[in-house]
């Protein structure tokens, strides 16, 4: 080694070897997935060849696009809920100063604090007990909620990056409070929105625990569709799906980074 | 309080009228007054600054003006009408922020149009405001540029122009300058006396740098813990500082306590062990009062002939002056600052016993008040 | 004032409503009876649900001592240790590897590391079973290769289940362990340096007593989901390797006790709420640092 080196507190034995295990222990399983998504033999992990039929077949598996549908219209109404009400919070929480506001803050980040099962079957009892029938509705709602935390921090985190002149300066400048809120401080908000918009789709797109325990007859989701054929085996269809689901999830949060990203344009 | 400053040429309108404003923060045991009991008259078409250090309630107190924060008590007028309730958005003054607030969104020229709009003027009359607007800071062919990719200097411009644009009868200045290089600072400050004599717009301009204070105002008021302690003209504040506050504030100033002996036309004092000063009289004067003069270095006459002795302890040379660090027989230290010229060298060194003089006009009383 | 603050109230609302209010309603459910067919007698008071955790109830109405239950809560503890400090093993190199890189690397590496909580839990615990199982890759490799002729039992145990723990939350390790190692000035690293002190002992005095505050939140943040997670050891432990999850979960299907469930329930969030007072405590005496 040379001395330059001995003195560089920029280099440590083995801390490429450690991050080298941590992004392979990460990224090989979800690669290892993907490539056995596209194997011909129906022996999933014997490779014989590239193909596309499992794809073509999850795609003209009628329960599946059942589930995909269900899927898409929970995260959809779940997380357009869950920001516009994270939205109308935030704004709120930045502009007011009162007591307990450290409280609202614990409060909205209860449901990404505690394990995700306990809320799950506490809802179920909650809506049993109220004699709601369990479905498509029921999951909307806890969605909902544990998709607020996920919607309200980029929300909030915008709001704090802002200069608090910008809305004194529009007062300043003849508009109005509500001018001044749409004119400028709602686009100077809107990256922070779409980013809270969709991680909490992300969310709830991908849950498990609370669709299983809340969900009922006719809330199947793709995730509940997948953990069902997981339990009855292991077929290539299955780790189609699975990719697909993956795929959609980074799309989506590459998405919402850039949106978050993203200095002055929306 | 009568104002001190009365005497300094003015116009005869107010355009803003301080009335006894107090705002405090917080309640009971825990209050905060950022501002204590301030009046002050600014006069139509003035330059007027407030100075102090930071935390002193300049910022407060402007931005009471503009209507961010309401006073707890006092008027505040705006053309003899009352403003102090109206929103920020119902009174005709605007702002150039310290930080200037652009609106990262919009384009430059619709950020200088923006206050148009919100008036519900003409598309035609804001797109010809806006145009001179620009024009008037030079900034012309940045219109359709985004606010972000303008240096600082030209952010600084359209957050002039965008302030200008609506023609507010007062237009409040929080520190624009304080982000701006030393270089670009002095540019901006002849381009902002400037703009204010083009415009005829009263100019309330807010900064914790005296020599900024100095160069661009038509009266200064110096303010400290809340309260204006001296209203004047640049002159004034710098030459007849009423308060030990203002002397220290602005630049280098020696303090000499005295005891008067003597008060006619001019007065005597005598220095304990240092000596007799003549001095111009000031307010109430009584003989054997003890009081504080205050006399700037540049003001005294060093010779070796003159009445009072001094020891020199240290030269410093400052490249336009030098400067004399002098100690007086009762031991006090005082400075004194000559103007080079010729290139000569001092004509004394280091150690040298020579003597000081003053000339009467140069020694300011002090209202003791030692805070 | 109050007129300003009605804005927060739907989101507030709606948490109590779906999140408060049932959390509250186990504790009152948890000393209700147990009705067979799923659900509660409502009003019948009984504290046996919580005496399940240590005993059995006989035919004969009698108590026995039984650790079944506390076998798995045990087991949970364990697991979760274990992938604490495995993902503490793993994840100090990481964050250490990417806190010394240049800055726009750091970016990307944050996000690399971020990604996968983004991604499904359910199927990269799915990834596993491919890899682990009989017929799987490490199998398939090893016995291809002829090091072995019969497979591994590498899935439906304890071993995989802490490999789907350790994978499912190491990236909470690694975050607040980076953020508070970025912050280190690296010339107080060479400082130590120079003041002859070898790698290891500035790692100690100097490295590790600023990583705490990380390393504390990094524990946190991988034990208390570990501790309660559900996904992983239904799919990675077939049904053997149950964790208190499982137990709360199958309270509410084929074992319909939904009061032992609730108490069950209960004790995680009990755990999770010391925790985190705990350590929010912590943090605030010690100046709010992260």
């Amino acid at each position: 080694m040379s001395r330059r080196a001995a003195g560089d507190a920029k280099r440590w034995p083995g801390l490429a070897l450690g991050a080298g295990f941590f992004f392979a222990y990460v990224y090989l399983p979800i690669l290892i997935l993907v490539a056995l998504s596209f194997n011909e033999n129906r022996v999933v992990t014997v490779w014989t060849g590239f193909t596309l039929d499992w794809y073509k077949l999850a795609f003209h598996n009628d329960a599946m696009l059942r589930a995909a549908e269900n899927s898409l219209i929970i995260a959809s109404v779940a997380a357009v809920s869950a920001t516009i009400l994270s939205t109308l919070a935030a704004v709120r929480m930045a502009q007011v100063r009162f007591t307990g506001q450290t409280a609202v803050n614990a409060l909205v980040a209860l449901p990404i604090t505690v394990p995700e099962i306990v809320p799950a079957v506490a809802t179920l009892m909650f809506f049993a007990s109220l004699g709601v029938t369990l479905g498509l509705g029921t999951v909307i709602l806890a969605h909902t909620v544990f998709c607020i935390p996920f919607a309200y921090l980029p929300i909030r985190a915008r709001l704090e990056g802002m200069d608090r002149a910008l809305a004194e300066a529009a007062g300043d400048l003849y508009a109005s409070p509500r001018r001044a809120f749409f004119k400028i401080t709602l686009p100077l908000m809107m990256p922070g929105i779409l980013s809270g918009l969709v991680l909490a789709f992300i969310i709830s797109l991908d849950d498990f625990v609370t669709t299983f325990f809340v969900g009922g007859a006719g809330s199947t989701t793709l995730p509940i569709y997948i953990f069902g054929l997981v339990r009855t085996g292991v077929t290539p269809e299955v780790n189609a799906i699975s990719a697909l689901m993956l795929l959609i999830s980074i799309a989506l949060v590459s998405l919402s980074l850039f949106l978050g990203r993203s200095e002055h344009r929306y | 309080m009568p104002e001190p400053g009365a005497e300094a040429t003015r116009p005869s309108k107010n355009a803003i009228e301080l009335r006894n404003v107090g705002k405090s923060f917080g309640a009971g045991a825990n209050a905060f007054f950022a501002l204590k009991d301030v009046s002050a008259n600014i006069g139509e078409n003035e330059f007027f600054t407030l100075l102090g250090p930071s935390g002193c309630g300049k910022t407060t107190l402007l931005r009471c003006i503009a209507g961010f924060e309401e006073p707890t008590r006092g008027e505040i007028l705006l053309y003899d009408q009352d403003i102090a309730s109206l929103p920020p958005y119902r009174r005709p003054v605007n702002t150039v922020f310290q930080s200037y607030a652009l609106f990262p969104h919009m384009t430059v020229g619709e950020n200088v149009g923006f206050g148009l709009q919100m008036l519900n003027r003409p598309r035609d009359e804001i797109a010809s405001t806006v145009n001179e607007m620009l024009r008037l800071v030079q900034m012309e062919e940045l219109r359709d540029r985004r606010t972000s990719e303008i240096s600082g200097g030209q952010q600084q411009r359209v957050a002039l122009a965008r302030a200008l644009a609506p023609k507010p009868k007062v237009l409040l200045l929080d520190e624009p300058l304080s982000a701006l290089d030393l270089k670009l600072r002095k540019e901006m400050q002849v381009e902002l006396k400037r703009l204010q004599t083009e415009t005829g717009i009263t100019f309330i301009f807010v900064t914790h740098d005296q020599e900024e204070a100095l160069t661009m105002s038509d009266r200064v008021a110096v303010m400290n813990k809340g309260d204006i302690l001296q209203i004047g003209s640049p002159r004034e504040i710098y030459n007849q500082p009423k308060h030990r506050f203002v002397a220290d504030f602005i630049g280098d100033i020696n303090f000499l306590d005295a005891i008067v002996t003597e008060c006619g036309v001019t007065c005597q004092a005598e220095i304990v062990d240092v000596g007799m000063v003549e001095f111009l009289r000031e307010g109430e004067i009584a003989v054997g009062q003890h009081i504080t003069l205050a006399i700037r270095p540049e003001r005294i006459t060093l010779s070796a002939q003159a009445r009072h002795p001094c020891r020199i302890e240290n030269i410093v040379y400052h490249g336009t002056d030098t400067i004399y660090h002098l100690r007086l027989p009762n031991d006090d230290r005082m400075l004194a600052r000559s103007q080079n010229s010729e290139g000569h060298a001092p004509a004394w060194q280091t150690g040298d016993d020579i003597g000081w003089a003053a000339a009467p006009d140069a020694l300011a009383v002090i209202a003791d008040n030692p805070s | 004032m109050l007129a300003n603050i009605w804005l927060i109230g739907p989101a507030v609302v709606a948490i109590v409503i779906l999140m408060v209010i049932p959390l509250s309603m186990m504790a009152w459910i948890s000393i209700q009876a147990r009705s067979y067919g799923g659900g509660v007698h409502w009003g019948e008071l009984t504290g046996d649900a919580w005496l399940r955790f240590v005993f059995e109830r006989n035919l004969d109405d009698s108590l026995s001592w039984s650790f079944n239950y506390l076998s798995i809560i045990l087991r949970s503890f364990w697991l979760s240790a274990l992938t604490t400090v495995i993902s503490l093993i793993v994840g100090f190199p990481t964050a250490f590897f990417m806190a010394t890189r240049p800055l726009r690397w750091r970016t990307l590496l944050v996000f690399m590391v971020t990604l996968p909580f983004w991604t499904n839990l359910l199927v990269r615990n799915y990834a596993w079973i491919l890899i682990l199982r009989d017929h799987g890759t490490i199998n398939g490799l090893l016995m291809s290769l002829g090091v072995i002729d019969r497979p591994l039992p590498l899935l439906h145990n304890e071993f995989a289940v802490a490999v789907g723990l350790v994978y499912s939350f190491l990236p909470f390790m690694v975050l607040p362990i980076y953020s508070s190692l970025e912050k280190i000035d690296l010339r107080l690293v060479e400082a130590a340096f120079d003041l002859y002190s070898g790698r290891w002992r500035a790692l100690r005095h100097v490295i590790l007593p600023l990583a705490k505050p990380g390393i504390i939140a990094g524990c946190i943040l991988v034990f208390i989901p570990a501790l309660g997670s559900y996904v992983t050891p239904e799919l990675l432990g077939g049904g053997k390797t149950l964790m208190i999850g499982n137990l709360i979960g199958h309270q509410f299907g084929a074992a319909r006790n939904w009061p032992f469930g609730a108490a069950l329930g209960l004790f995680l969030l009990a755990l999770v709420l010391i925790a985190m007072t705990a350590y929010a405590l912590r943090t605030r005496r010690s100046g709010g640092t992260q």
